[in-house]
């Protein structure tokens, strides 16, 4: 999925800021306000709740645990904290009360005893010559036995019952999504001019290249998304042609990640957003057609990273056949395409400000 | 005057042809003194079409000299077989050609030959067939190897112990110094080369972490019985192996813990000294040799003394994830202290392109600061954009990238030029010790484990967070609480005070006039004599919060056969011994003035003055914005200008949370000057 020769090109800082603080749109500017009528009835009836966001540039705690009692808790970058008011045994409810009270982005708490054990399995398991998503899937799988046991992630890292899925089938499914020698475009746009993007090419199974408007710069000039035409040829041209190539204004993306399922659908019918090529399950999955179906899915589905369908009874019986039948391909893995929007929001809040410096936070434009 | 001072006083050594000096390289054939600013430039990333403009570009800049890394994983093209001509897919491999560019152009070179050099490279640059080799993996407690973490792919960690490993490196890097030989200076650019890069164990750092590789086991024994001789502590009454995790009782337990990081600080100071051996061998006989350490706020791979035993200079390289003034001060006044050079050879310049995105204004401050506190040199890592490499100034056509991060990389070179800033320095008196015992001892506490601490120190973590203070490591905790006390006390005294490493020479230590011994109930024995010598010679010993009680074998310490010491309880009782003893706070100066000031909170109106002519380095290591008044020069008027902007200040600075100015001051009636771009 990752080769291991994956190469940069044309990405400067202020794209690379933009594209971690994709998922995380300043507060306020992923409200679908600015509708009226049937549009901002359905936007609202169609919005995905909240997830439990902590305040913007909020930090982390760790809490080390020996003998089921706290012994240091502290934050990266924000020094020892106390833990007086931490109750033992440490189990999650106390956990999630603690956090809330201190307005954490989050909290891990991990038994000092087994660390040595968990880091040796995940050593061993990690296969050597692989690409980097499969090493991190080998390594994460050695931890799911350790979640809930001797660490603990609050919120959860991953919903409840939610299982990893397998290299191959992950492989299939990131195939299907995007095939050999085809390349994903997506240009967030603003106010005349690009505000982020990403172009990405895959060969042979990986993404090889990893690059953004800047290395076509010289070649195309982006104002609008009128624009999306002559990129897809200078893309093609350059690197592969685009298999998914998605043009949409920032105020539209933005509403987009906040939850408003209706957001793209109302920004392709205003012309405000271009997805071309655009897969059928992609386009039935954001179409105005399929809103109503995603948003009954999602409902079914709310709270879950899991499908609790039948698809759930799938995994045991070679899924991957499965991947290409499928209106959305993301379903083999059990995946909510909207859920998983809200669950890169949420942990994109909670940890960016582990990577990005503090000023990122204030004011709000980046 | 300066230069014909230092080169009159100075004999070089038969064959020099470079050699290392306060300021800068001494390139002898020209009686020439080369200050160490540049910037790295990777011609394996560049095409050869593009490699004239970027050098051009560099020219333009004001800089002389530029650092460039050649990686073993690009020129092998299989065991034992090398090129040093075309290319390897996108990398460019013609070594000769690109320091024949550099030599057209005036350039100097810094070269990078590994075995490991970084570079975001698969493995750091070392090969693959290295890397799978399962006889070269460094292995962990359980016999696992041990995975780097790094994109674009995780890899197995070699071992600095197999003797397989020191063989192929050994023989990559004896190759490739036979290939620049004949490029040093005067007949080419190369004046510099640096050995490996960042000996850490790959950044992992924790003490039970790693290696446990059979040759390392079996070293281990011989290593113990060597630093023992006959008279083994009672730990080893039945077999040396090493330890796989800290279950010392006692401190006589404490005996094999303590001799086991003190091996793991062999095992690289071992590799470092076989690689330099090849390197010499090769042909690169000369020109000085040095070596870029990781910096951490616990314990520490090995100290920069340990590494000076074989090549010329070992210091700090600087990177950060966020904004981390305080560690960066702490490196930079371990690295004056202890290094021959103090040159920063790798100062984050941009970003890897999966690391924090960069905030230009914040690296600026990040150079200012390793000036502030004694830098020497600063090595921009890096100038040129590459792959896997975000916001460097120069892009590979050889043009500006941005406006910010060009102007500003412009404008601090010129800074650096026009105020001569390498030369000043502030007179130091006083250092803290850090000593070998304290230091392990910490690594020893380690509440996480194997996770390192080195990485976790990127995320501000340092002993505090992550240290026990219990039981055992009581008195060690102790120690360091009495260590951050002192430390805090002497910067808010604006007493200028570095950190001396307890292995540092009679000469190193003898330059200071009271050493602060922070005592973690065990110290060194090899510090006693050399103490005994400072002390007979006119230094004056502090010692706190507790006399030591132990030697590391776990036998009690005579404290009748301790140097001459005073015992500070606290930082209350340092400061006033340093009073008495007539170090004074505030700045002081050498051969030109400098005032490295550091702004203590909001409320701080202390107010900063500055000698005329004088430069003032100011910063804010605190999270809020700090207003101070300027108080204009010492015994007359004088006005501040920003010296990278060229903003006249009135009245009052106001720094921004974590960040540095640059300011230069001119008495009133001289003409005004603009910044120094």
């Amino acid at each position: 999925m990752i080769h291991h020769d994956l190469r940069f090109e044309g990405i400067d800082a202020t794209t690379l800021t933009r594209l971690f603080a994709l998922f995380d749109p300043p507060p306020g500017e992923e409200r679908p306000e600015g509708r009226r009528g049937f549009l901002a009835q359905l936007a609202a009836s169609s919005t995905i709740p909240e997830p439990d966001l902590p305040p913007r540039g909020a930090r982390p705690a760790v809490v080390l645990v020996e003998g089921g009692a706290p012994l240091r808790a502290f934050m990266p970058g924000g020094g020892v904290v106390s833990t007086d008011d931490l109750i033992a045994p440490l189990e999650r409810r106390e956990l999630s009360r603690w956090r809330e009270r201190h307005q954490y982005a989050f909290v891990v708490a991990i038994r000092v005893e087994v660390l040595p054990d968990i880091i040796a399995r995940m050593q061993l398991a990690v296969p050597l010559g692989g690409d980097l998503a499969a090493q991190a899937l080998a390594a994460l799988r050695t931890l799911e036995p350790a979640f809930e046991k001797d660490i603990l992630v609050d919120p959860p890292l991953l919903g409840r019952g939610v299982k990893l899925p397998s290299v191959e089938l992950l492989q299939r499914t990131f195939d299907h999504v995007l095939p050999d020698d085809r390349s994903f475009v997506l240009y967030v746009l603003h106010k005349g001019a690009v505000w982020a993007s990403l172009i990405a090419r895959k060969r042979h199974g990986d993404i090889d290249l990893i690059t953004s408007h800047l290395a076509l710069a010289s070649s195309v000039r982006v104002c609008s998304v009128g624009d999306a035409a002559r990129v897809c040829t200078a893309v093609t041209r350059r690197f592969a042609p685009p298999h998914i190539a998605a043009f949409i204004s920032l105020p539209s993306w933005r509403r987009f990640v906040g939850g408003d399922r209706s957001a793209l659908a109302a920004a392709l019918a205003a012309r405000q957003a271009v997805i071309d090529p655009c897969p059928r399950w992609l386009l039935a999955l954001i179409g105005a057609g399929a809103l109503t179906e995603a948003a009954r899915r999602s409902a079914r589905l709310a709270g879950k990273l899991l499908s609790s369908t039948s698809l759930g009874g799938l995994f045991g019986s070679g899924p991957e056949q499965w991947v290409e039948k499928m209106g959305n391909p993301l379903e083999a893995l059990g995946l909510d395409p909207w859920e998983l929007m809200r669950w890169a929001r949420g942990w994109s809040r909670r940890g960016l400000p582990l990577v990005l410096a503090p000023e990122f936070f204030v004011g709000g434009e980046t | 005057m300066l230069l014909a001072l230092t080169m009159k006083e100075h004999s070089p050594a038969e064959g020099a042809r470079v050699e290392l000096s306060n300021e800068g390289l001494l390139l002898l054939a020209e009686d020439r003194l080369l200050s160490m600013v540049g910037g790295s430039v990777e011609y394996v990333h560049l095409k050869v079409a593009q490699q004239a403009k970027v050098l051009d570009a560099v020219s333009e800049l004001g800089l002389q000299m530029i650092s460039a890394s050649v990686p073993w994983s690009i020129h092998e093209v299989e065991a034992g077989s090398y090129l040093f001509q075309g290319a390897q897919g996108r990398y460019q491999r013609d070594l000769g050609r690109f320091l024949d560019s550099c030599h057209e152009r005036g350039l100097f070179v810094w070269l990078r030959i590994g075995p490991a050099v970084g570079l975001e490279l698969e493995g750091l640059g070392f090969p693959r067939r290295i890397l799978d080799e399962g006889r070269f993996q460094a292995r962990g407690p359980q016999g696992e190897p041990v995975i780097i973490a790094l994109p674009p792919a995780a890899f197995a960690a070699p071992s600095y112990a197999s003797e397989g490993l020191l063989a192929e490196a050994g023989a990559w890097v004896r190759a490739v110094s036979t290939q620049i030989a004949s490029y040093r200076y005067p007949e080419g650019p190369v004046v510099a080369v640096s050995i490996d890069d960042k000996a850490s164990f790959f950044y992992r750092t924790a003490a039970y972490d790693q290696d446990y590789h059979p040759d390392a086991v079996e070293g281990f024994s011989t290593f113990v019985k060597a630093r023992h001789g006959d008279t083994l502590p009672e730990v080893y009454a039945s077999v040396i192996t090493p330890p796989r995790k800290m279950d010392a009782r006692s401190v006589g337990d404490l005996a094999l813990h303590l001799d086991w990081l003190a091996y793991k600080e062999d095992i690289l100071r071992t590799a470092i000294a076989h690689f330099v051996a090849e390197a010499r061998a090769g042909g690169l006989e000369g020109i000085p040799l040095f070596h870029g350490a990781p910096h951490t706020e616990v314990g520490g791979a090995i100290p920069l003394t340990s590494l000076q035993q074989s090549v010329e200079s070992a210091s700090y390289d600087l990177f950060s994830l966020g904004q981390n003034l305080a560690q960066h001060r702490r490196a930079l006044r371990r690295a004056r202290a202890n290094s021959r050079s103090t040159v920063v050879g790798q100062l984050q310049w941009g970003a890897p392109a999966w690391w924090a995105p960069p905030l230009a204004h914040a690296q600026c401050s990040a150079a200012l600061g390793a000036l502030m506190h004694g830098a020497r040199g600063l090595i921009f890592h890096s100038l040129v954009e590459r792959d896997r490499w975000v916001d460097a100034p120069i892009s590979c056509e050889g043009r500006p990238t941005g406006v910010e991060r060009y102007a500003l990389t412009q404008r601090l070179i010129a800074a650096i030029a026009d105020l001569e800033v390498l030369k000043r320095s502030e007179k130091v008196e006083v250092a803290i010790i850090s000593e070998g015992c304290t230091r392990r001892l910490s690594l020893l506490s380690s509440l996480v484990g194997p996770l390192s601490p080195l990485v976790l120190s990127l995320f501000g973590l340092g002993a505090n967070e992550l240290c026990d203070d219990r039981g055992l490591f009581a008195a060690s905790a102790a120690g360091r609480a009495f260590e951050g006390s002192v430390e805090d006390a002497l910067l808010h005294s604006g007493l200028p005070f570095d950190w001396v490493e307890g292995e540092a020479s009679d000469e190193v230590l003898g330059r200071y006039r009271a050493l602060i011994l922070p005592c973690a109930d065990i110290v060194d024995a090899a510090l006693w004599p050399k103490l005994e010598r400072y002390v007979r010679n006119g230094g004056t010993l502090l010692l706190g919060p507790v006399r030591p009680r132990w030697e590391p074998s776990g036998q009690a310490l005579d404290v009748a056969a301790l140097p001459a010491h005073e015992l500070v309880a606290n930082e209350v009782a340092t400061l006033r011994a340093l009073q008495e003893l007539g170090v004074k706070a505030g700045p002081r100066f050498v051969e030109a003035p400098l005032i490295a000031a550091r702004l203590r909170d909001e409320s701080d109106q202390s107010g900063l003055a500055c000698t005329k002519g004088g430069v003032l380095l100011v910063a804010n290591e605190t999270n809020r914005a700090v207003q101070s008044p300027l108080l204009g020069c010492v015994g007359g008027r004088c006005r501040f200008w920003d010296a990278l902007s060229g903003t006249p200040l009135n009245e009052e600075l106001t720094l921004k949370a974590g960040s540095v100015s640059l300011l230069r001051c001119r008495p009133v009636g001289v003409q005004e000057e603009g910044g120094s771009s």
